[in-house]
């Protein structure tokens, strides 16, 4: 089905936005772009021609006869241009290489941030990007930009009550220090975000659906893509759902509140809890401290599955405060579609679903529409996949940016 | 840093099978400090043109090869360019060369074993022939038992073949991709059929698709992700200088579910 979006006259885009239609339509000819855009077909033959001639979309056969001349079709040169999207993560750093079509040619997996700073980690990851480049054969000069996805709050130059691990990678000017190094376009966002924006762009979900994310790493963000662009919020922070308070007489969380969802359900409680048992914590082999979180957290998912009651528990206890603060999320922002996302749910991403769909029979539009969840499909490099997707869109489409202000610049 | 190499064909890189080995084949380079660089190809000639780019690098160490295709031919380049490897490949192609073996039989076996247990008389293999790992030699075995239709990797001709396949009475269908089971079982419940009732439906490659789906897809657990870890430590032993060892993978079993 054909979707119209009106073009306005005095619009500074309309090139980008004609690139971003042929993306979307796969292919399409210039009658089809003049009628989806209300341009005349003058000004559509004039950027079609500079976007063949740039080499970004080429033409592709012709359409079916409505009377006269077969018009010939458009469509995006996928590897005229390319773009990277890294994942930092503690445990592992993820570099996917997407075409223009969104398309992964390309992947890179390296020893993660761990405790490093920002300082000593930027210089690895440029060099990084250089055996990138060179070793999969990705010419730099057709390389549009890098997108980086980053744990936590973006808060540009600083703030406070910041997590403990990550003080400095909050308040650092990640994408300026990669811009003056690699010499590209860098753009950062944070990894819920980036993991909505993947299923937005892997799903080929329509720009009028709403896609609501839960990332679950070592924390938990919730990215939101409502007609097509990412909701940042006044400060491109929002989704701290890791911060929606469950249980008012819960534990401390570092935040400085009490009964956060991070606190209760997040890896480092369900490990912590299962590391008291000291049984458990010798059968799973846990060893408890930062560096390991996530090889202890995956022995006890992985154990859940298996059906040891001890770790099931722990996980369903997990599920519960999930869903519970899922049934708030959905009921403030009348979801209809969730997606969870993130290597805290590769192993037992089923259970967490199931008791999220329990709760979410009691979601206030239930009588209106259903609310359907599942797993992200773009698996465990979603939110590098996201990243490098921001990183086409930044560039290519700057359409759609938000205009209140430039993530994390 | 220094890299491990890996080429994975097109037709196999939405494989959830290829992503769970390959995740799992980086955690012991990168614990060893190693990279993992994938290179996603659209033919033959770009497989080897990035063999031989690698082999002409100083920071390219090894190479882990995903068999299941012209797998001699491949073997045969990358010791001419003198690249060390590691192989992925069906128990009957191994040879002097350091590789995980994955015993195509053993896996038709489980799976025949599981199918004779279903309810429904007819069943049909539909094939994607997209793992580009065991896929051809298992459809060469699953063919003695069972009729196999091959979707060319294209979820719209499985949907349509699924959908044909149901018109003639109750069934089970089996698929290589857990995506095509997915929409077929999507579609199936527009038209107003149960499932597993009237057609039941298992996936070869077991995923977070799977398990998340309603109703939750019977599959195959196929051990991607230890047949990946024992791949990546069989690369750093070759490289190391060990001895052309042959791991054996270990057997998959069936996740039974709702869907069959």
């Amino acid at each position: 089905m054909m979707v119209s979006r009106r073009l306005g006259p005095s619009s500074e885009n309309t090139r980008s936005a004609v690139l971003d239609m042929i993306r979307s339509s796969g292919t399409v000819s210039r009658i089809e772009l003049a009628e989806m855009s209300g341009l005349t077909g003058t000004s559509i033959t004039r950027i079609v021609k500079s976007l063949i001639d740039e080499g970004l979309v080429v033409e592709s056969g012709f359409g079916d006869s409505t009377g006269g001349k077969r018009p010939s079709l458009l469509e995006l040169n996928r590897s005229a241009r390319y773009a990277v999207g890294v994942s930092l993560d503690e445990a592992r750093l993820s570099y996917v290489v997407a075409d223009l079509g969104g398309r992964v040619v390309g992947q890179l997996a390296t020893p993660g941030v761990a405790k490093k700073t920002p300082s000593e980690t930027l210089p690895r990851i440029a060099e990084e990007l250089g055996q990138l480049f060179d070793h999969l054969g990705i010419p730099v000069e057709h390389v549009v930009g890098i997108g980086v996805a980053g744990a936590g709050l973006d808060l540009r130059s600083g703030g406070e009550g910041l997590s403990r691990a990550a003080v400095e990678w909050e308040s650092y000017p990640v994408q300026d220090v990669l811009e003056e190094t690699i010499g590209l376009p860098a753009v950062r966002e944070n990894d819920a975000a980036c993991a909505a924006l993947a299923q937005y762009w892997v799903g080929q979900i329509p720009a009028t659906d709403d896609v609501a994310t839960l990332y679950m790493a070592n924390g938990f963000g919730f990215g939101l893509v409502s007609g097509g662009t990412l909701s940042r919020g006044a400060s491109s922070n929002v989704g701290e759902i890791g911060h929606m308070v469950i249980d008012v007489a819960g534990p401390p969380c570092w935040c400085g509140a009490r009964g956060c969802l991070e606190a209760l359900a997040a890896p480092r409680a369900i490990v912590d809890a299962a590391a008291a048992n000291a049984p458990l914590r010798v059968e799973l082999g846990i060893v408890g401290d930062d560096a390991h979180l996530r090889r202890d957290f995956d022995a006890v998912a992985r154990a859940a599955v298996r059906g040891d009651e001890r770790c099931l528990a722990l996980i369903n206890r997990s599920a519960e405060y999930v869903a519970t603060a899922l049934l708030s999320t959905v009921n403030l922002l009348d979801l209809d579609r969730l997606f969870l996302a993130g290597p805290g749910f590769a192993d037992a991403g089923a259970i967490y679903v199931g008791r999220i769909r329990e709760a979410l029979v009691h979601a206030r539009t239930r009588s209106i529409h259903p609310v359907t969840v599942e797993i992200s499909d773009p698996g465990v490099d979603v939110a590098a996949v996201g990243a490098a997707s921001l990183a086409l869109q930044y560039v290519l489409t700057p359409h759609t940016r938000v205009r209140r202000g430039r993530a994390g610049a | 840093m220094t890299g491990i190499g890996l080429v994975v064909p097109a037709g196999g890189a939405g494989d959830h099978f290829v992503s769970a080995l390959r995740q799992a084949v980086a955690v012991p380079l990168i614990e060893a400090g190693f990279g993992l660089f994938t290179r996603v190809v659209d033919d033959a000639a770009a497989e080897e043109a990035m063999y031989r780019r690698w082999a002409a690098s100083e920071g390219i160490a090894g190479v882990v090869m995903l068999g299941g295709h012209d797998d001699a031919e491949r073997i045969a380049l990358l010791r001419s360019l003198g690249l060390p490897f590691a192989a992925a490949v069906s128990s009957d192609e191994v040879g002097d060369f350091p590789a995980v073996a994955i015993d195509v039989a053993e896996s038709v076996d489980v799976v025949g074993a599981f199918l004779a247990t279903r309810r429904h008389e007819r069943t049909v293999y539909i094939t994607a022939s997209m793992d580009a790992v065991t896929s051809r030699s298992r459809e060469r075995k699953m063919a003695e038992y069972v009729e196999v239709v091959p979707s060319g990797g294209q979820a719209d001709n499985a949907v349509a073949a699924a959908l044909s396949i149901a018109e003639g009475g109750a069934c089970t269908l089996l698929f290589d991709s857990d995506g095509h089971a997915q929409e077929v079982i999507a579609h199936l419940l527009r038209t107003g059929r149960r499932v597993p009732d009237d057609v039941a439906v298992v996936s070869w490659t077991d995923s977070a698709l799977c398990r998340s789906s309603s109703p939750a897809i019977t599959a195959v657990d196929r051990r991607g992700s230890e047949i990946g870890e024992m791949l990546g430590r069989r690369m750093l032993a070759t490289i190391a200088g060990g001895a052309s060892v042959v791991d054996r993978a270990p057997a998959p079993f069936i996740v039974s579910r709702e869907s069959a």
